[in-house]
């Protein structure tokens, strides 16, 4: 108890110091205490109400809107928006919850959390709610393959039991199956024919029990959708919270709750951020909130803008959309919705990841998992790529067809804006990973910035 | 020309497959049969050109060996009569004689390999790989560049017939500078991702010499050879890191 003591004041002490100096995200002090106790998370007392989401892909949009939520009724939140996702995030998150006497002092932490250590972090922390997106193919650097991440996540909930309610995705053939030994509750989608695209590498392509195909009555998108195994009784589960129209273009659905329908304003045109929506309906009812209340409050709502944002500049719009490079499934629905879009659009790649400017080849087997071939779309007229992997960017759009004249692949990254069009397009998308927003936004400025010198010339 | 793919489904990470999508765009003529785990393998009755199959899951290893192994005696007779075999990453493991995790073991491999897998506890070992590929006693050595993303490696006595020797990088074991093995025109390494796409000078060796086709160019070459001799250049760095 004396080390968790001075782990606290230690950590708390590093905290103000950061904070005068402006750091006060800098995780730092969280690592700190979790170097003097390995158990800080466990010893340190907890709000009355502790959520973690999780998932390969959906998590920061889903608890910012969760987070949002309970700020708007008056709660005071602790919440790891800055990405800290592993153990000095979440320690840091749960200290600024505590006096220095280990009391509680805050009504809820949201905690964003990445998969890949929640075994070990959760199980120290105890989450009432755990929340589950999904689990596709995410970097392999990071995560390797989606079984290994549903080992780790499934070993969380036995260690777990009863503690924890898991929230899950029905229409996820991989992560509905986890938390069997766990109250659980499952939120789903009906058949709102999205028409997704096949994807070239499954993440997931046979019953985990038979090894028989896997089958649907229809898809979302990716592996999403209302499954099942011919052979064995392997199927989507059934829904507490059941999405049984989406109406993409108004942006509204109707969720179905023990035989109520209720409507919901969405955030996006997307599919996936329907989901995000869907989910955090889900946790929002099984906390107590009213239907009408989630409803009113998603209204105000909008994606996050570190996701995306907008300018526009003569009819063109330009925008920033993330992508997350190395994580196959994203960057795979990102290139999906490029191509359904309707617009003619230029498309900016700036996929490389900063950390990795030193280790190159993992990036190499993200491009062949990742489906390049969607972009091969008759509204995407050019594809411009910059950075240190140009070169085997280029390669991989051209062994997904594209042809060569559509291609445009440079070093050095300011040159881009020479090779976006203004004529015959009406969206700019600078794709970039989402470490990198401000590496994004320059970019997208310097586009505007040069069409902006063209008619002052 | 036909090309076997043994279980795409489930053999299919890390852009493994795009080895055939490559060789199929170099080879536009050959025709690629997919061979799923239900399905009766087509070198029971055919002498394919190629054997392909890539890297899976832990289950997906357990799957592979559970579907061959009632061929393993057709499969020692194609190696012995040159039928071609390429197998990439942990595949590798399923032609092992057992693979172990820690001390316990965990399935009975094929039995091809004089080798054991042998895994840490779900710890992995991600690394850049630079090698060479000696074509023969007269050729200059290829250069090989991959990537290595493990939970174990092979050991062996028996050892001796590696197909690329390690520069940089770990081997078949961190042991050894022998990476993966070759027996006739038994290719198999534990290099992960698309090998041919990312080394067109082995590509061009392995289309003329195991799939014998003397005719064929490959894909995409210049922006191929442009990133493959920016990658020998930068994996041959001191200073970039190898090690993740």
């Amino acid at each position: 108890m004396i080390r968790f003591y001075i782990a606290l004041w230690a950590s708390k002490f590093a905290m103000w110091v950061y904070k005068l100096r402006g750091g006060e995200r800098n995780d730092r002090p969280g690592l700190l205490a979790f170097k003097i106790c390995p158990d800080f998370l466990k010893r340190i007392s907890k709000p009355p109400l502790v959520i973690c989401i999780t998932g390969t892909n959906g998590k920061s949009t889903t608890s910012a809107l969760v987070n949002n939520k309970l700020v708007s009724e008056g709660y005071k939140v602790s919440f790891n928006d800055w990405g800290a996702n592993l153990y000095a995030g979440f320690a840091l998150n749960l200290m600024r919850c505590v006096t220095i006497f280990n009391r509680s002092r805050y009504d809820a932490s949201v905690l964003e959390a990445d998969e890949r250590t929640l075994d070990v972090s959760m199980g120290m922390i105890e989450p009432n709610y755990i929340l589950v997106t999904n689990i596709c193919k995410d970097s392999l650097r990071r995560n390797g393959h989606p079984e290994f991440i549903f080992d780790i996540v499934d070993r969380t909930f036995d260690i777990l039991g009863d503690k924890t309610m898991a929230i899950l995705n029905a229409n996820d053939p991989i992560s509905s199956q986890l938390a069997h030994n766990s109250r659980r509750v499952f939120y789903g989608m009906s058949d709102i024919k999205a028409d997704p695209f096949e994807n070239k590498v499954k993440d997931i392509a046979v019953c985990p029990y038979c090894g028989d195909y896997i089958r649907y009555n229809y898809r979302l998108y990716r592996h999403m959708g209302d499954f099942y195994c011919p052979t064995c009784d392997f199927k989507t589960p059934e829904s507490k919270y059941y999405a049984k129209k989406v109406d993409l273009e108004n942006r509204q659905m109707i969720v179905t709750e023990n035989g109520q329908d209720t409507v919901y304003p969405l955030i996006s045109d997307a599919v996936y951020n329907s989901y995000n929506v869907l989910s955090c309906i889900a946790l929002l009812r099984e906390i107590g909130r009213e239907k009408e209340d989630i409803a009113e409050f998603l209204k105000s709502q909008q994606v996050t803008k570190i996701r995306e944002t907008c300018v526009e500049y003569k009819g063109i719009k330009y925008y920033t959309y993330g992508a997350k490079s190395q994580n196959i499934s994203a960057a795979s629905t990102v290139f999906e919705y490029m191509a359904k879009e309707p617009s003619d659009k230029d498309v900016v790649l700036l996929l490389d990841e900063l950390q990795d400017k030193n280790h190159p080849t993992e990036t190499l087997t993200w491009l062949y998992e990742t489906d390049y071939e969607f972009l091969n779309s008759p509204n995407i007229k050019k594809i411009i790529v910059g950075g240190h992997m140009f070169l085997n960017q280029k390669l991989r759009l051209l062994l997904a067809g594209i042809p060569e004249e559509k291609i445009v692949c440079v070093e050095n990254e300011a040159d881009i804006p020479q090779h976006v069009d203004r004529e015959g397009i009406e969206k700019v998308y600078v794709l970039f990973e989402i470490d990198c927003l401000t590496k994004a936004r320059n970019m997208r400025d310097a586009i505007v910035r040069k069409a902006k010198e063209e008619d002052t010339k | 020309m036909k090309i076997e793919v043994l279980f795409p489904e489930i053999c299919n990470l890390y852009g493994d497959l795009f080895n055939i999508k490559y060789l199929k765009d170099c080879l536009p003529e050959a025709e690629i049969v997919n061979t799923g785990l239900k399905e009766q393998p087509l070198f029971l009755t055919e002498k394919p050109d190629l054997i392909y199959m890539g890297t899976t899951t832990e289950q997906g290893q357990i799957m592979a060996i559970e579907a061959l192994s009632k061929y393993k005696e057709r499969i020692h007779r194609c190696i012995e009569d040159g039928v071609s075999f390429l197998i990439t990453g942990n595949a590798l493991e399923v032609f092992c004689k057992d693979i172990y995790e820690e001390d316990e073991k965990v399935a009975d491999g094929l039995g091809i390999l004089d080798l054991t897998a042998r895994r840490k506890a779900r710890k992995r070992f991600n690394s850049l790989y630079l090698g060479e590929f000696k074509a023969g006693e007269k050729e200059s050595p290829i250069k090989i560049v991959g990537f290595k993303s493990v939970f174990g490696y092979a050991y062996g006595e028996n050892y001796n017939n590696e197909l690329f020797e390690t520069e940089r990088g770990d081997g078949l074991n961190p042991g050894v500078k022998g990476e993966g093995i070759r027996i006739n025109n038994f290719f198999a390494t534990y290099i992960i991702g698309p090998l041919l796409v990312l080394n067109p000078p082995f590509t061009r060796w392995f289309i003329k010499e195991a799939l014998m086709c003397n005719s064929a160019e490959i894909a995409f070459s210049e922006a191929a050879e442009n990133a493959y001799e920016d990658r020998v250049k930068e994996y041959s760095d001191p200073n970039t890191g190898f090690y993740y």
